[in-house]
């Protein structure tokens, strides 16, 4: 798949210098999820790390129910918080080494950021389903297990919007769906 | 002019004119040169306070940037302006408001939507939110506004707010304003001491003076050169005026007088109050630089006059009195001794001493020298009678000497022995000292007695025309009736010589003869205050060129006179405190006039 097109802010005025290799992840999902996607077996668990002063994964993607750790693994203390309407929380400061988990219940996107350093930010995509995926560093992205059907594909990024494009899905078979931003 | 006649007011008032000229032009040049200082620190003063406002103004425009860049980093406010929800964001805003002495603060999100705004009304936010300003903040920038409120002006400080390091995110923008109001310039005022005023657009928006200045503000404002004085209703200011944008927008080709500013205004009543007080005080040090000026020069002057007058007045004094000896005398040893007064006192005692040298001089010659004439008179008169009696002599000792030649002769020797005793009295009687017997008399009576005696002989007769109203006077009469008598006899004389072929030297031989028949008249007057005797002819007169000298002793015209009576006559009427004056009218009489007091 084509890396979805980075959004360009030198329109806005400054110029881009940013190295290819940190561009920005999208996320691309289903809007309507498949009949019977939303049974979960289990809630499952993920991981936005703290290191150099910098939420990694910039751009996490996971579904309802799902405890996201967030550990320390700089070398001084940090904080987790976050404003956002779907998850509105302060995990509060704590030391290298720890890890503080928060279970995100309701579907959305909860941006953290980190109250000590003013420049980290994260984003945490919650969904419903589990057809979603993050783009790579080429901004390639791919989507299994998808039933057969006639599906409406979204793409998300911080900066760019991007028309949801529809796709269909034979048994077996997959699918290629590229993006530009609008 | 006639104060300039005295050497006491030339001195006087040149000495004053010099005082007052150089006294005040050093005055004119001094106040010239307080004004011009004065004026020239009024000039630094504004301009250092200027340069207060102005560093204050970018101080406090730095200090609110750092601070809108402080608030826009802020985590809390990034993660609420992420909301894009105006409570959330409304919420942590108010936190900041609470922590920094801004006047108003302002959140929009990335698309230049208002979320937040404390201290401001919805209407001021609408405004602010539509400003360039906040694009330029969306698209990275920081930029500064001014923007006029009611209350004063308001500058604007927006920047963006931003997340992420190398590829930061423009969540949306701060903008911090703080205003440009009456606090500040009162505060401003506070530290400079000047008076600040804020307009734009030729406006004023607020101003440390009174409220009814603002119309001459106005106007100031307007005006294309708003430096320079400036007359209020609280006095005189000189005016400078500050831009306040940050660069001054001349690209829209606004007028002059258009855009922010900050009027400084400094009052010049303290100026002109130290001006006031130093021109006073020079006043009075000039008034009384002039004053010790006008009495230096004034005892200065006095110095010279004062001996000045010392001199004059003794000089009048030998003028009243002919008294040569007399001697001016200085005061020696004083400080403010004169020398040029010395040396006129020296000169004017030199000369009284020549002068009574001269007259010493004068008086031995003249005696030698009417010694000389009367030794000439005394020869001529002496001899004469001596001839005579020679003769007569001659004729005794001739035998044959008939009775009738010795009486002739005899006589001859008697008239001329009485002639020679009268001319050694005259000689005697003017030579001498005369010694009065003063006694009352009766001035008709001895007119009478006089003109009864110089009767005696023939000649013109004499009639007498007395007043009878003439009192008693103090007199010596028997010097008085010789000296009319002398006077009588010599006007019939005079008459008697000229009715006889006329040998008077120097009588005019033809002309008018006195009225009618010769006669002599004497008569006496009486007036309030004087008596008077009157001897009257109706002769030839006197010659004119005779007249002056008939005073003179040994001037005679008669053959045989001594020329000594009437110098002996006017002798005897002055000793008797008396005066004595011929008038004579020539062809016509002549008359002799005597006064005396009553």
């Amino acid at each position: 798949m084509a890396p979805a097109q980075r959004p360009n802010i030198s329109d806005a005025g400054a110029p881009d210098h940013r190295p290819p290799e940190i561009r920005p992840q999208s996320v691309l999902y289903l809007e309507t999820a498949p009949r019977g996607a939303f049974e979960q077996p289990e809630p499952g668990r993920a991981t936005l790390d703290q290191y150099h002063e910098t939420f990694v994964p910039h751009v996490l993607a996971i579904t309802t129910g799902t405890s996201v750790d967030f550990p320390n693994s700089d070398r001084i203390y940090h904080n987790v918080f976050s404003l956002s309407k779907t998850a509105r929380f302060d995990l509060g400061r704590y030391a290298a080494g720890r890890s503080k988990s928060i279970r995100f219940d309701r579907p959305g996107i909860v941006r953290v950021f980190c109250d000590i350093h003013s420049h980290m930010n994260a984003f945490i995509l919650v969904f419903t389903h589990p057809f979603f995926a993050v783009t790579d560093d080429e901004g390639r992205y791919r989507i299994e297990g998808v039933p057969p059907g006639t599906y409406n594909v979204a793409a998300w990024n911080e900066r760019a919007s991007f028309e949801s494009r529809s796709v269909t899905v034979t048994g077996g078979g997959s699918a290629q769906l590229d993006f530009t931003p609008k | 002019m006639r104060i300039f006649a005295s050497l006491r007011n030339r001195i006087f008032l040149t000495s004053a004119l010099l005082a007052v000229l150089s006294i005040g032009a050093a005055i004119y040049l001094v106040n010239l040169r307080v004004t011009r200082e004065l004026e020239a620190q009024l000039q630094r003063e504004i301009m250092a306070t200027g340069a207060i406002v102005e560093q204050y103004r970018s101080t406090r425009a730095q200090t609110f940037t750092t601070l809108a860049r402080l608030i826009a980093d802020a985590p809390k406010l990034k993660a609420a302006v992420d909301t894009d929800d105006p409570p959330t964001v409304q919420d942590t805003l108010n936190g900041y408001q609470n922590q920094f002495d801004s006047n108003m603060l302002l959140v929009t999100n990335r698309v230049g939507r208002l979320l937040a705004i404390v201290g401001a009304s919805p209407r001021v936010a609408a405004v602010v939110a539509s400003l360039p300003s906040i694009r330029e903040a969306i698209a990275g920038r920081e930029s500064f506004a001014l923007l006029p409120q009611p209350d004063g002006m308001l500058q604007l400080v927006t920047v963006p707010i931003t997340v992420g390091l190398t590829h930061p995110d423009i969540l949306g923008t701060l903008s911090v304003g703080f205003l440009f109001d009456a606090a500040l310039a009162a505060q401003l005022k506070g530290i400079t001491g000047s008076d600040i005023a804020f307009g734009i657009d030729g406006e004023v928006l607020a101003t440390t003076l009174p409220a009814e200045d603002r119309q001459a503000l106005t106007s100031l404002l307007r005006r294309a050169d708003r430096s320079g004085n400036l007359t209020l209703a609280t006095g005189e200011y000189v005016s400078l005026p500050l831009p306040l944008a940050p660069q001054p927008d001349t690209r829209d080709g606004r007028g002059p007088g258009s855009g922010p500013v900050a009027l400084v205004l400094r009052s010049r009543s303290q100026q002109l109050q130290v001006l006031g007080q130093i021109r006073r005080e020079l006043g009075i040090t000039a008034v009384a630089a002039v004053l010790l000026a006008t009495l230096l020069s004034f005892a200065v002057a006095r110095t010279i006059t004062r001996p000045l007058a010392a001199i004059t007045g003794k000089m009048r004094e030998v003028a009243a009195t002919g008294d040569l000896t007399r001697k001016i005398v200085l005061p020696s040893g004083q400080r403010w001794d004169d020398a040029d007064a010395r040396l006129v006192a020296t000169t004017f005692n030199m000369l009284t001493d020549s002068i009574a040298r001269f007259q010493r001089e004068m008086s031995q010659k003249e005696r030698l020298s009417s010694l000389g004439r009367l030794s000439t008179v005394i020869a001529h008169e002496v001899r004469n009678p001596l001839m005579i009696i020679k003769a007569a002599l001659h004729t005794l000792r001739r035998p044959e000497l008939s009775p009738a030649s010795l009486r002739e002769a005899i006589a001859d020797i008697d008239g001329e022995i009485i002639r020679l005793n009268s001319i050694v009295n005259d000689v005697l009687d003017f030579a001498r000292p005369i010694q009065f017997e003063i006694a009352p008399a009766d001035l008709n009576t001895i007119c009478r007695e006089s003109a009864a005696a110089a009767s005696a002989g023939a000649g013109p007769p004499v009639e007498i025309d007395l007043d009878a109203s003439v009192p008693a006077i103090s007199t010596d009469a028997e010097r008085l009736r010789i000296a009319l008598v002398n006077l009588i006899m010599n006007a019939r004389q005079a008459m008697e010589s000229e009715s006889t072929a006329s040998e008077t030297p120097g009588a005019p031989g033809t002309g008018p003869q006195g009225s009618g028949e010769p006669h002599v008249v004497v008569s006496t007057r009486t007036t309030a205050t004087r008596v008077g005797v009157t001897i009257a002819d109706n002769g030839s007169g006197i010659e004119r060129d005779v007249l002056p000298r008939v005073f003179d002793p040994y001037f005679t015209t008669k053959r045989g006179g001594t020329g000594l009576g009437l110098p002996i006559a006017r002798h005897v009427v002055e000793g008797l405190g008396g005066t004595i004056a011929i008038e004579t009218v020539p062809g016509r009489g002549t008359e002799v006039r005597i006064e005396f007091p009553r």
